[in-house]
């Protein structure tokens, strides 16, 4: 479980705040980190990763503050940037020198994830595209097994058949009591993926909460024609996604693209007292 | 599995600093490799090329290579990117990460880089006889110089290495450029410092010496008299050896601050 309590973050005293009383509960389950850029992300990643240290509030994993640098709470934390630098001339010596250190990291899926991006984990970093410098990360980090796992734009530079094994191996390599939060622009990506969302606004955070919350108090259906009566109307590829009150808990799936676009409409207000009843 | 960090927890680990040597390991070997190359080379030379009469020069040349090897030793941290990230995030607490570092360059670095001149200069006189011209690091150790100038000349290189371990630390951009302007501009303000000094009181011991009238002296006697006059000034010493000293355990409570804050 992550608690962030009323947290306040700033790069330097006199600058904005890139995170202003953040506050949220973030069970088990992968969760889509969404915003627009600079709404504050990434440093909300960073202040969970216990990288950067709020002037206000307190981000707290099972019970214990991000900050702490208790190894034991460390090991199980995990972020892994958009482009993050690993040491090393491989994915496969970086293993052999990283993975001592969490308990948790199994050798097996790391082999099986790097097969299913199609890489040996021989490949040298120097000589690797952006595509597949992702995906042996990504190889690796799944096989961590940490508590909690961040991922920062997982699938910018993949290709069409990394999306689809990277979606494949988060829904097989996931345990129940696992949190991992992505933080993305593409969200249909990993879409029927999520457990819930936390969506971010001009360095607050408009909406967290559970698949289950939303879809017991939004329906999201799909029509020839915007509905005038809906909450919020989209155009989808030729079609109209209406965003109604529910009548039903769960009656429909979730379309988080289509909340997200909702939240960052003038129809905001609305959306949000319906989340909120 | 029960691993390390469940076994230790919140107690120091020295298992965990044996951790941190193994995740440093291929850079540790390239940089020693090429260390212990560079005083293997200098040490060779000062054997095989006894006969050769520049020896002495070449020599204090790689011996003075080697020190500034030493002085950039934290460097190799850097590992050709940018790995903060990774190693803020690796499970170990800053105590161990504070002793590894600091064990491997005040340690380790200077065992693989003096360790071979040291042995041959101690073979020397045994192999060639003794030469007048040569003064080595032993001789340097054993000369009848005042302690306040060896303390000095083992203060000045740690403090700037100190320097460059904390930039490569606590910079967050351009880390290489950073840690050597700062190490090298460290360095020179305390060359300097001493160096006007020595210079004001070597002037002022030649001037009073011909106001009085003095008989000259040797060469020998001069450098001795000299040294001596100057490490009687206390005052001088004892600021300079209590601005390094502090010098030195500000930069590493500032390190170990940049390890224990994980900030990026």
């Amino acid at each position: 479980m992550i608690e962030l309590k009323n947290i306040t973050f700033s790069y330097g005293r006199k600058a904005t705040p890139a995170l202003d009383d953040v506050s949220a509960s973030i069970g088990s389950g992968l969760y889509l980190l969404a915003g627009e850029n600079g709404a504050g992300k990434t440093t909300l990643l960073h202040v969970m990763a216990g990288l950067a240290h709020p002037s206000k509030g307190e981000c707290v994993i099972n019970g214990v503050a991000s900050t702490s640098v208790n190894p034991e709470e460390l090991g199980h934390v995990f972020l892994l940037e958009e482009r993050m630098y690993f040491p090393g001339r491989n994915i496969r010596e970086f293993a052999a020198l990283h993975s001592q250190f969490y308990s948790s990291f199994t050798e097996e899926v790391f082999e099986q994830n790097l097969k299913e991006f199609g890489l040996t984990g021989n490949e040298l970093f120097s000589s690797m595209s952006l595509g597949n410098l992702k995906k042996s990360q990504l190889a690796y980090v799944l096989a961590l097994g940490v508590d909690v796992l961040m991922l920062d734009e997982p699938t910018n530079a993949l290709d069409i058949e990394g999306r689809i094994a990277l979606r494949k191996l988060i829904a097989t390599t996931m345990r129940p009591e696992q949190t991992v939060i992505v933080a993305t622009h593409n969200v249909t990506d990993l879409e029927t993926l999520f457990d819930g969302a936390l969506m971010m606004r001009a360095s607050r955070i408009e909406f967290a909460g559970t698949e289950e919350l939303v879809s017991s108090r939004i329906a999201f259906e799909m029509s020839a024609s915007p509905d005038p009566e809906a909450l919020y109307s989209e155009n989808q590829m030729g079609r109209y996604m209406n965003l109604y009150p529910a009548l039903e808990p769960g009656e429909t799936r979730v379309d988080w693209r289509a909340l997200y676009s909702a939240l960052h409409s003038d129809r905001s207000y609305e959306i949000i007292s319906q989340l909120r009843k | 599995m029960t691993t390390i960090n469940q076994q230790c927890g919140r107690s120091f680990s020295w298992e965990r600093v044996g951790m941190l040597y193994k995740f440093n390991s291929p850079w540790i070997r390239k940089q020693a490799s090429v260390y212990l190359l560079f005083s293997v080379i200098a040490a060779l030379f000062l054997l095989l090329a006894h006969n050769f009469s520049g020896q002495m020069v070449v020599y204090g040349i790689l011996t003075t290579v080697i020190s500034y090897m030493l002085i950039f030793s934290p460097l190799i941290f850097i590992k050709g990117g940018d790995s903060r990230m990774v190693e803020q995030m690796v499970p170990v607490s800053p105590l161990e990460k504070f002793i590894f570092y600091m064990s491997y360059l005040l340690v380790g670095m200077p065992l693989v880089c003096y360790a071979c001149p040291l042995i041959a200069e101690a073979v020397y006189p045994y192999l060639f006889g003794s030469n007048d011209e040569f003064v080595g690091y032993a001789d340097v150790a054993c000369l009848n110089i005042p302690s306040e100038f060896k303390v000095i000349n083992v203060m000045i290189p740690l403090a700037a290495m100190l320097s460059c371990l904390y930039c490569v630390l606590a910079v967050r951009t351009n880390r290489i450029v950073k840690a050597v302007i700062w190490t090298i501009g460290v360095q020179l303000v305390m060359t300097v410092a001493v160096t006007a000094y020595t210079v004001k009181e070597a002037f002022m011991l030649g001037y009073n010496a011909g106001l009085n009238g003095d008989e000259p002296m040797s060469k020998d006697e001069m450098v001795s008299t000299f040294l001596h006059s100057i490490a009687g000034d206390s005052v001088f010493f004892m600021v300079l050896v209590a601005l390094l000293v502090v010098y030195v355990v500000v930069m590493s409570c500032l390190s170990y601050r940049a390890l224990y804050r994980r900030n990026l």
